[in-house]
Order: structure tokens, then sequence, then C-alpha cells
């Protein structure tokens, strides 16, 4: 338990943060126009206001206010990001089930309960998944595996 | 009036009598089940990632199977409550109260026997509910102008994210900023586009999928990996035979299953409420007016049935505003608009008059979809444990594929799997905060439609804003939201006291 409650002192100023910078970018680049012709900008500039405006009620609330802080799972985060990136890296130059190998892999190296041979036979089942559902079952033009690439 | 609604059932079981939506429909349920059996997986992301391959189905069968991933989930969430302690899903926490001492006194078979029958009885009056009511919403509402459009939207937005949240004022800023999303993209009136940054895969502005698998695909993922175990369910223990109840079991039920009906239709259809509120409801309400209060807690099974049958009832009844005005209740309800949409219908009175075979095939369908779900939890059941007993970590890398999978094949861009990241992580990020990702879909579906009503609403009454107050039904509406407002602001200022559960189903 912190003596202020960071965690909404944060979330308050994001909520500002991104509202004020909507609210800016859209009067600097789009048009206002009147209420009656309203023009882009009009809409998203009134909203970014509103949102700044809640996020300062909020951070200024939690001042005075106790509260504790979660635990951010930084490790889990980066593996799925990891694996959600090697699978957008991999799909084009190398195939379908190659994408799916490399999301085994990356949680394979991040993940302690994955050894290599429960890796492996997750890898083959997801592929054999995925190739039945998507390609087979819905008719996806996806390329399974690139073969040109190995020659 | 009753000859219409003959003629409307018979269009209603002629379409969804037909081999693909009887495929998609039995599809859907079954997920359902499956998903809400699994505890880490959500309704929600469930159907985040149904939705790139309804994209490749009709209409028909996509909101078919959609519907059915949808209150299959409610029918399976019991199952892990009362068998493990363990909620599938957020409605069915309550059952966990008397529905685990009921197990451990060898009278799980009968619990489960009997939500089941309670759901099937709640879904069936609920859908009754939604065919004799649709007809008569969407007669008064197609005389609705962009006043009252915009009203009602504005309306259904705060009390969406003001009721279920933790913390209302921070729901009404994330349905800001879902609107604020929405905005990305070419503007349909001006041609400019907005917020897209000179990135030009950004100027259709940002993929409803990518948005929802980010927030609870991957989101979920993450806050789950470390967290879930799985458990240790006793196959054998739950046979046919041990689910047959007694007379005094079915004696005690009948009057909580339709007093949960009845609540759990009433919160569905409101928007902000549904099946989390309606359970808790029924439960209290039950133990309240119970002759032996003392029992509940210690496997009381009106403390069972009731709430499975209010969060039933809810789900049908959910369907009533965002089929008839296009007013979704909550964030499941917002996706299907979301589908509605990408397949070019626009849901709103318009939907049932002009695809009248697609609304009572929908209906109908949902009969069909209840009793499937029965044959599915009453012999099957024993299938349904051993999904149970699969531990979370073997699960993930799968979700993770099906999310890649979707995202991907809506566009075949890469790029898109990549925003998925993004989002999922910024996800992730805003669930730390208890910044609640649930109204920010319900913004991003609606902004679009509701910027397009206030500039409507605004040239007929000239710019000025009192057009959206002279008007009675609007005013009256617009009074309602902002009263609501109010009070989110103010709760943020109390000390909080336990809120029930948000909104993230």
């Amino acid at each position: 338990m912190y003596k202020r409650d960071y965690r909404d002192i944060i979330s308050g100023g994001v909520l500002f943060g991104v509202g004020a910078f909507a609210a800016i970018y859209a009067y600097l680049n789009y048009q206002m126009g009147t209420p009656r012709h309203m023009g882009p900008g009009w809409f998203p500039f009134y909203l970014g206001l509103i949102m700044a405006g809640i996020g300062l009620i909020v951070a200024l609330s939690a001042l005075s206010r106790e509260g504790s802080l979660g635990k951010f799972e930084f490790k889990s985060l980066i593996m799925v990001c990891g694996a959600t990136l090697a699978f957008a890296l991999a799909i084009r130059p190398l195939g379908l089930v190659p994408a799916i190998f490399a999301i085994s892999i990356i949680v394979w190296l991040f993940d302690d309960r994955y050894g290599w041979k429960l890796s492996l036979i997750s890898a083959v089942l997801m592929s054999l998944g995925a190739v039945l559902i998507f390609i087979y079952g819905l008719g996806m033009p996806l390329q399974i595996v690139n073969w040109r690439l190995f020659g | 009036m009753f000859a219409d609604l003959a003629g409307h059932i018979a269009l209603g079981l002629e379409t969804a009598f037909s081999w693909t939506n009887l495929f998609y429909c039995f599809v859907g349920v079954f997920l359902g089940m499956l998903v809400g059996v699994i505890p880490g997986i959500g309704s929600l992301a469930a159907i985040s990632m149904l939705l790139p391959i309804t994209f490749h189905l009709e209409p028909t069968a996509a909101i078919i199977m959609l519907a059915g991933v949808f209150y299959g989930t409610s029918y399976g969430g019991s199952t892990a409550s009362i068998l493990l302690n363990l909620p599938g899903t957020p409605s069915s926490a309550v059952a966990c109260v008397d529905g685990y001492p009921m197990s451990k006194q060898g009278r799980g078979g009968i619990a489960l026997m009997m939500t089941t029958v309670g759901s099937f009885i709640a879904g069936s009056i609920g859908i009754v509910i939604m065919m004799l009511a649709s007809p008569i919403i969407v007669e008064y509402a197609l005389k609705f102008g962009p006043s009252e459009y915009f009203a009602l939207m504005v309306l259904g937005l705060i009390a969406a994210s003001a009721i279920t949240t933790t913390a209302p004022i921070k729901g009404i800023a994330m349905v800001v900023f879902g609107l604020l999303l929405g905005c990305v993209g070419s503007d349909l009136e001006t041609g400019v586009a907005r917020f897209a940054f000179d990135i030009p895969e950004l100027y259709d502005g940002i993929q409803l999928t990518v948005i929802a698998m980010g927030l609870f695909g991957v989101s979920e993922v993450v806050a789950s990996i470390e967290g879930i175990r799985g458990a240790r369910v006793d196959a054998k223990s739950i046979t046919l035979r041990s689910m047959i109840p007694t007379s005094d079991d079915w004696r005690r039920s009948w009057m909580p299953i339709l007093r949960g009906t009845l609540g759990g239709s009433f919160f569905g259809a409101l928007p902000g409420t549904g099946g989390v509120i309606a359970s808790f409801m029924a439960y209290a309400l039950e133990k309240k007016i119970s002759k032996e209060p003392e029992r509940f807690g210690h496997g009381a099974i009106e403390g069972v049935v009731a709430p499975e049958s209010a969060n039933n009832a809810a789900d049908q009844t959910a369907f009533i505003p965002t089929l008839t005005l296009g007013i979704p209740g909550n964030v499941i309800m917002a996706l299907m608009i979301g589908a509605l949409t990408i397949h070019g219908i626009v849901p709103g009175p318009q939907f049932m008059v002009q695809h009248p075979d697609m609304f009572w095939g929908l209906v109908m369908s949902f009969w069909i979809g209840n009793l499937i779900l029965v044959i599915l939890n009453i012999p099957l059941i024993g299938l349904w444990i051993r999904v149970l007993a699969v531990p979370y970590h073997l699960m993930y890398p799968a979700i993770i594929m099906f999310v890649c999978m979707g995202v991907y094949s809506v566009n075949n861009s890469h790029f898109d799997v990549i925003m998925v990241m993004i989002v999922g992580a910024l996800g992730y990020s805003m669930r730390y905060l208890d910044l609640p990702a649930a109204p920010l879909i319900l913004g991003f579906v609606l902004g679009p439609l509701m910027e397009e009503n206030l500039r409507r609403a605004l040239l007929i009454g000239r710019g000025d804003f009192a057009v959206l107050f002279n008007r009675p039904i609007s005013g009256t509406i617009m009074a309602m939201a902002i009263a609501l407002l109010l009070w989110a602001i103010y709760e943020n200022y109390r000390p909080t006291k336990g809120r029930l559960v948000d909104a993230d189903d």
C-alpha cells in the first residue's frame, strides 16, 4: 500500500496525455467548422477534451488516496509480443507452418514448463490444426510452406 | 398480430433449418460451451478470435455462430463453478457459492442437471419475450430521428461503461477513447484522413478485429500465463444416474427458476446490465425471500438454479436492443454489431424490416441452440469434465496462434499482426492500470455512427445543440444520460466499496 494511489495517478495521466494530444492534433490539422457544418476536426477535438478532463479528475483525486500497484508481468508480455512478432515476420517469406513453429520456439525459449519435446509436439499439433481449419476448412489462400526458400 | 407472428416463425424456421445455419449453430454453441467451461478464456476472447472467420461466411450463419458462442458460454461456465469452485465465466461466479458445496455433498450431478434445465427454460422464455417485444419496439423506433439515435447512443454508452466497471468514470473515459479511435481513418463526410500519420494502412481506419483481439485475446493471455493453474476433477463421480434430481429438488427449484428468468430478462434488455448483475441479484433475492436462509452457502439448490436461469435469460434479451435499435448493451453485442456492419448490414430498426429472414432465422436458431446445449450438457457431461483437467499452459500457444491467424487472414497483412501485438501490449497496460477495455470497444464500434447522427441532428437544428433536448424523446434520454454521468463522477470521489466484476466477460 502506498500513500498515494500511483496506479490511478498514472492512468489519469495517460488519459490526460492521450486526450490532450488528440485534441491539439485535431485542432491544428483539421478544420473545425461550425456546429451546423461540422468539420473533420470537431468531433475528435471535443472528445479529446473530455478525455483529458476525465484524466485530470482521476489523477487529482488519486493524489490523496491510498492505493497499491499490482505486478506487471514483463516476461509474459515480452514472450507474447515476441511470439506474435515472430509470426508476423515469418508468415510471408516462410509460410504458415514455419510461422507457427516460430511461435513455439519463442514459447520454448521463455516458458520453463516447455521442454523441447513438448514444444515440438505443440508446434506439430497446432500446424495440423491450422492447416485443417484455415486452409482446408475455410479455404484461405495461404502458403503452407514456402519451399522455394529452401532451393 | 398473431398471424404476423406465425408468419415470422415460419420464415425463421425455414432460415434456421438450412444445413449451413444448423452446422454453424452447432459449432457456435459447442465452442461456446468449451470456452465457458475453461477458466482463462472468456466468451469475449473467443468471439474476438472467431470474428475474422465469420468474414468468410454468410452474414446469417456468422451471427448465428457468434450468438451461439455467446449464450453457450453461460451453460459451460456453471460446470466449472459447480465442480471446481472456479468460475468459467464471471456470470457463473455466483453458482460457486452453493454449487460447489453441492458437489462436495455428492450432489454435483444434480446441480448440473438442474442448472441446465433452468437455463433452458429461462432461455426459452427470453426468446419468447424477444419474439413478442421486438416488432413493437421496431415499430416505434422507425419514427426516431438522428437526435433520438444520438441520445440513445450516448445513454447506452454511458450506461454500459458506468454501471459495470470498477471505476465508472474511467469507463466513460475509455468509451471516449474508443470513439476517438473510431475517428482514425477517412472521415466519410469530408474524405479527410484523420490521425493516419501518413501510414497508408491506417487510411481505412483500425480494424475491429485487431482491436478486439489485441485487447481481449492478447492481453488476457499475458495476464493469465502465470496465474492460472489446472485443477483435478474426478470424472467417474458424475454419471448420468447421479444427475437425476429428487422430487424435493424439483419442488424447490421451479420458482427460483422463474424468478431468475424474470429478473434476468429485465436486466439483459437494459444496456449496461447483463448476466453478471442479473445472477447476483437473483441469488440475493432467493436468499432474502427464503424461509430457510441458513441453507444458503451450504448447498441450497435455489442458490444455484436462480442465478444460472437469470444469466441465460439475460443473454437472450440482450439481443433485443441490439437487433431492434442497434444499441449494444454490452461489449459482446458491440462485437456482433461490428460483425454485421462489416457484412454491410447496419443494425437498427431497418434491420428487421430489410432482413426479416436473418432476424427471425436468428431468433429460431436461439431455440435450436438452446436445445443442442441441453443435449451437450446432459449426456456429454463427461467430455467437459475431461476438458477441465487440461492445464492452461498447454493451451495458450494455440490461443496466440489463433489470434495471429485470425488477424492475418482478414487482409493477408502482416502489418495487422504487428498492430495486434501493439494493441495487445497497450491492452495489457490498460488492464494493469485498471482502465477497462470493454467500454473502449463499445465506443469504437459506435463512433462513426454517433458522429454522423450528431452531424445530422445539428444540421436539422441549424447548429443549435438544443435540438437534442427540445424533442421530447431525445430530451428525456439525454437527461438520463447526464444523470448517469454525474453519478459516475460522484462515485469516483467516494471511497471504493467492493464493486462486483467488470465488463470483460
